[in-house]
């Protein structure tokens, strides 16, 4: 029994006559498919207005020019340098950023627990230690906020 | 006497990272004609020895830094996408001025190719309206004139997948194409 031949997707003809067209420069547009020969004649479009071949002497000229660059530049290569500098700095920022976050997490966690017993542990002065512990806090994180604007206008 | 054809990218940037001109001319003549092909497919014609010159001088600049964990044509290719987007962006041309460019620079040329420009021109705008991805199908495929087969490694994907891409990406491009044509 012979296996009747299902007909290529859409994507694989346009493909092969893609290839067939930048490959051996056919150009005979498929026949049938209506939306097939429309994309084809895009292809073909596209293909043909870029397609000229490109000057031999262009691509010496350009070399030399880029020669001559690099030649009386001896120091480009540098050019390199400062963006690693810049990398370098950007980490230290951000190690020191991350420093100082870390810092802040461990006081608050220190300060915590106390600020919860507080309330349970209430005597005559336990007002007093209950705004000097606010009034801590408070300065540890006006202090931690200057030193990340600082960093931050740094950068 | 150093037959530096035999050598691959990798090789070739060692010894140009060590001063080597030749290694470089070697690399250049590789590479020249997909950069250059490339570059017309995105930048006006008044341009585009402009560009390639800027990227291949990109290209001496950063190779130091080059440390072969991608493949040389991957590494090139961001390149020009970011030299092509700086020409854009960075020089703050309006896109108008460089259409405006462009088709002075067609109505000098008194030779028959000139129809052509203006077909690259409609050619140019259309391919920058579409999808990023769209874009580069298309370019890999034309411009670099890789096989699909190369496409779908370029790009990480099965060839198939890289077909269907194509096609929606040349749809896409005849629509707007048409559009324009309408306006």
């Amino acid at each position: 029994m012979m296996n009747k031949q299902a007909p290529l997707p859409i994507d694989e003809e346009l493909a092969i006559y893609t290839d067939q067209f930048l490959d051996d420069d056919s150009r005979d547009l498929p026949q049938g498919d209506v939306e097939l020969r429309a994309l084809a004649e895009t292809v073909l479009r596209l293909g043909v207005a870029f397609g000229e071949e490109i000057d031999p002497n262009k691509a010496e000229e350009i070399r030399k020019r880029v020669t001559t660059n690099w030649l009386h530049k001896p120091k480009t290569t540098k050019r390199a340098q400062p963006k690693r500098k810049n990398w370098f700095s950007w980490t230290t920022q951000r190690r020191l950023s991350l420093g100082v976050s870390f810092a802040i997490t461990l006081i608050l966690i220190i300060l915590f627990p106390a600020l919860l017993m507080e309330p349970l542990s209430l005597t005559a002065s336990a007002g007093i230690f209950s705004q000097r512990t606010v009034t801590f806090v408070a300065l540890v994180l006006f202090v931690a906020a200057f030193i990340i604007l600082r960093l931050r206008k740094k950068k | 006497m150093v037959n530096y054809q035999a050598y691959n990218d990798k090789r070739l940037i060692e010894l140009i990272q060590r001063g080597d001109k030749e290694a470089f001319n070697m690399l250049y003549s590789r590479h020249f004609p997909a950069v250059y092909k490339r570059v017309r497919y995105t930048i006006p014609d008044s341009d585009i020895d402009d560009v390639t010159q800027e990227i291949f001088i990109a290209v001496m600049h950063s190779i130091q830094n080059f440390e072969g964990r991608a493949e040389f044509s991957t590494w090139l290719r961001t390149l020009i996408n970011r030299q092509v987007a700086d020409y854009y962006r960075n020089r703050q041309r309006k896109a108008e001025e460089i259409e405006l460019r462009d088709f002075e620079f067609s109505s000098r040329r008194d030779d028959v190719g000139s129809g052509k420009h203006d077909e690259r021109i409609s050619m140019r705008r259309a391919l920058k309206q579409l999808p990023l991805d769209y874009q580069e199908v298309i370019l890999l495929r034309f411009a670099e004139g890789l096989k699909f087969k190369e496409v779908a490694d370029a790009l990480d994907k099965n060839p198939e997948a890289v077909k269907s891409l194509f096609r929606r990406a040349i749809a896409a491009l005849k629509t707007i194409l048409e559009t324009d044509n309408d306006e």
